[in-house]
């Protein structure tokens, strides 16, 4: 009897002790995040000190916080041509490099945490955002955009570039909650929503809509299919604070509300009836997820394009190290989807200098075969 | 504790198909009540009527008094347990997590030393403890099962519903489930068990329901319905009920000769059902 209870008394230390050892996870993975980042802004055509780049994003960090601090940088040292000076690397780091690496990191961020909401709550491993047709839809609301020539500036009587993207990126983000909206609506019968018929449902309007794109790439002219393959491939190019603002508040709010469904998403698990007997609100749980991944994905796309794999792989990876339980995926998947998503968009821009591989191609290479391994050793470590 | 379910003329169908025609039942607490049947009766209709998961078209199920839908699904949760026939789990928890997951309408932010106390006591009471830290795909039926039922009793609800919680199980881990039904019901908890095997209703049960084409055909202790009559009229089998030699419950004891089963379709409850004369009797002791 003492040995058994010495048993009991052992399995429930392991599991009251599991919750320090997640801590120390989540730690070690933003200590990586915290690392690429300042590597990744300190990489480019140009090679900045790293110790610069962080005394610059401290100084800039104090400047908008009021505090009393200097790093004792002199941004007054004369720029010599073809010599870097802080001045210029200061006002790179913070107005191009850090913009680009930190909407990188939200969208990986969002894609990650999206997918892994999605495969908890369709009870589906390879439910992805792009599976429910947020990315598609966006692509198509961006080449509708572009084919039609809309542009937000011919009303405000403005010609800046940038008005023309911002309305691309409009059309992207509401197209992408209309399909979201209309896939999940077709999916509903009776009352009940079934996560197969969804999955089917996503796939149907997947296709009608990469038929669109392609149609669309063959009747337009040459700048528009530059356009159209921004969006279809993935790009962090040409982003700026405004843009990062705007993204924000959709990858905050989905970062917050969903670990606090984490329990329910684990209970999903066994059934959607078996939840609820066990107080889940199963159709409840599924609408949230559901729209939160719209909104985060279709804002993501609607600034960065289709940025494919990064939804479906992140959590498989997780699960890999940490188990299913999504108190600990959750999070996991916020920190690793953005260290994987800057590191691509590093490699992206850095591997053939001074042109730019789309994002979304680099994602798809290294996640594709990633992923292989990852089912075949998931297969083995089951037996 | 005044734990009461309550259905009311329960009516449900699907089409054309009518799978619950009118049926009323009570279950108390410290009572198990026993649904048997032949396959496609509507049991397990019957038992996601009192469970909440199906809404019936007419009539209603109240629970201590109060319509179903009325709870909360986290307070129906505390008032009632439901073990699933099968019971997958789509990501690889562990058995010991699997069974963690029954604590969950109990737990406000993170579970307790108590809540681990409970669900290690349950798993040694279904005698898988020594399984906890495997993973539940990878498990036998009958492992499941067990498992499944120390969830549902980690649950610690007033009413368990059980739809077949016996069918994956070796005879042994058979009559321990309904040995733990009987303590349950000892300590107050209203049992409502789907079961195929009549002899373990005949042993365990106060009440037995007996369903056949939907409608609640006979409902009483066990020495009033399961008799031979009722048996071949609801099951079209020829069987003799003896008196089990040690307890005080009827014994189900099925007539074959030459592996046939000896009984042609009848009238009466089973008009209109078609009962081969000829079935061969797989085994023995499972009517279904």
């Amino acid at each position: 009897m003492i040995g058994k209870l010495a048993v009991w008394q052992a399995t429930t230390q392991r599991y009251t002790r599991l919750f320090p050892v997640r801590i120390v996870f989540l730690l070690v993975l933003l200590m990586i995040l915290v690392f690429i980042s300042l590597s990744a802004v300190s990489t480019g055509a140009v090679r900045i000190q790293r110790d610069v780049v962080f005394k610059v994003s401290v100084d800039a960090i104090a400047e908008k916080l009021h505090l009393d601090y200097d790093s004792g940088l002199d941004y007054t040292a004369r720029c010599l041509p073809g010599q870097s000076c802080i001045q210029r690397d200061a006002a790179l780091i913070r107005e191009i490099r850090w913009p680009r690496v930190i909407m990188a990191g939200l969208v990986g961020a969002s894609l990650a945490i999206a997918g892994t909401a999605l495969q908890g709550a369709l009870r589906n491993p390879l439910a992805d955002p792009g599976l429910i047709g947020a990315s598609s839809g966006a692509a198509v609301g961006a080449v509708t955009a572009i084919l039609l020539g809309v542009n937000i500036g011919d009303v405000l009587h403005s010609d800046a570039p940038a008005l023309a993207r911002l309305t691309q990126s409009l059309f992207a983000f509401t197209a992408a909650l209309i399909t979201t909206f209309g896939v999940f609506r077709l999916a509903r019968w009776q009352g009940r929503t079934d996560s197969t018929s969804l999955l089917l449902i996503g796939l149907a309007i997947n296709t009608m809509a990469s038929a669109f794109i392609g149609l669309a790439t063959f009747i337009s002219d040459i700048r528009e299919v530059n356009d159209i393959v921004f969006w279809t491939l993935g790009s962090f190019a040409e982003i700026f604070w405004r843009d990062v603002y705007v993204v924000v508040p959709f990858t905050v709010l989905s970062v917050v509300i969903l670990p606090f469904l984490a329990r329910q998403l684990n209970l999903m698990t066994l059934g959607e009836a078996e939840a609820q007997h066990l107080g889940v609100n199963a159709e409840r749980l599924r609408m949230i997820c559901v729209a939160l991944a719209a909104m985060t994905v279709g804002v993501s796309v609607a600034f960065a394009g289709i940025i494919g794999f990064v939804g479906l792989v992140v959590p498989h990876l997780i699960r890999f190290f940490t188990g299913p339980d999504h108190r600990i995926v959750l999070p996991a998947s916020v920190l690793t989807g953005a260290i994987l998503m800057i590191a691509a968009d590093l490699w992206a821009r850095t591997v053939a200098i001074p042109t730019e591989v789309p994002v979304g191609i680099v994602t798809a290479l290294f996640g594709g075969p990633v992923f292989l391994v990852l089912i075949i050793l998931s297969r083995r470590g089951r037996g | 504790m005044v734990n009461h379910l309550d259905a009311q003329h329960l009516h449900y169908h699907i089409g054309k198909a009518t799978l619950v025609r009118d049926i009323s039942l009570q279950v108390n607490g410290g009572e198990i009540l026993a649904i048997v049947g032949p396959n496609g009766a509507g049991k397990t209709t019957l038992l996601k009527l009192l469970a909440g998961d199906l809404y019936p078209q007419s009539g209603q199920v109240l629970l201590n008094g109060q319509p179903l839908h009325h709870h909360k699904p986290l307070e129906l949760a505390r008032q009632r347990a439901v073990m699933p026939q099968q019971a997958s789990v789509s990501l690889d928890f562990t058995a010991y997590e699997v069974a963690l997951m029954g604590r969950h309408p109990h737990i406000r932010g993170s579970e307790t030393r108590e809540d681990h106390r409970i669900v290690e006591e349950a798993l040694h009471r279904t005698e898988v403890l020594h399984l906890r830290e495997q993973l539940y795909a990878t498990l036998s039926g009958g492992e499941k099962a067990r498992v499944t039922l120390a969830r549902v009793l980690a649950q610690q609800t007033p009413i368990l519903l059980l739809d077949e919680p016996t069918s994956t199980l070796d005879l042994r881990h058979q009559h321990m489930t309904m040995q733990i039904m009987r303590e349950r019901a000892k300590t107050g908890v209203a049992v409502v068990a789907v079961l195929h095997d009549l002899n373990l209703a005949a042993m365990y049960a106060d009440r037995v329901g007996m369903i056949h084409s939907g409608r609640l055909e006979f409902i009483g202790t066990p020495d009033e319905v399961l008799t031979a009559a009722n048996i071949h009229a609801v099951f079209g089998l020829a069987v003799e009920v003896l008196s089990h030699p040690t307890h005080q419950c009827p014994l189900i004891v099925p007539l074959a000769t030459n592996g046939h089963v000896i009984t042609p379709p009848e009238t009466g409850a089973s008009a209109g059902r078609k009962v081969l004369a000829d079935q061969r009797v797989t085994s023995a002791p499972h009517l279904g």
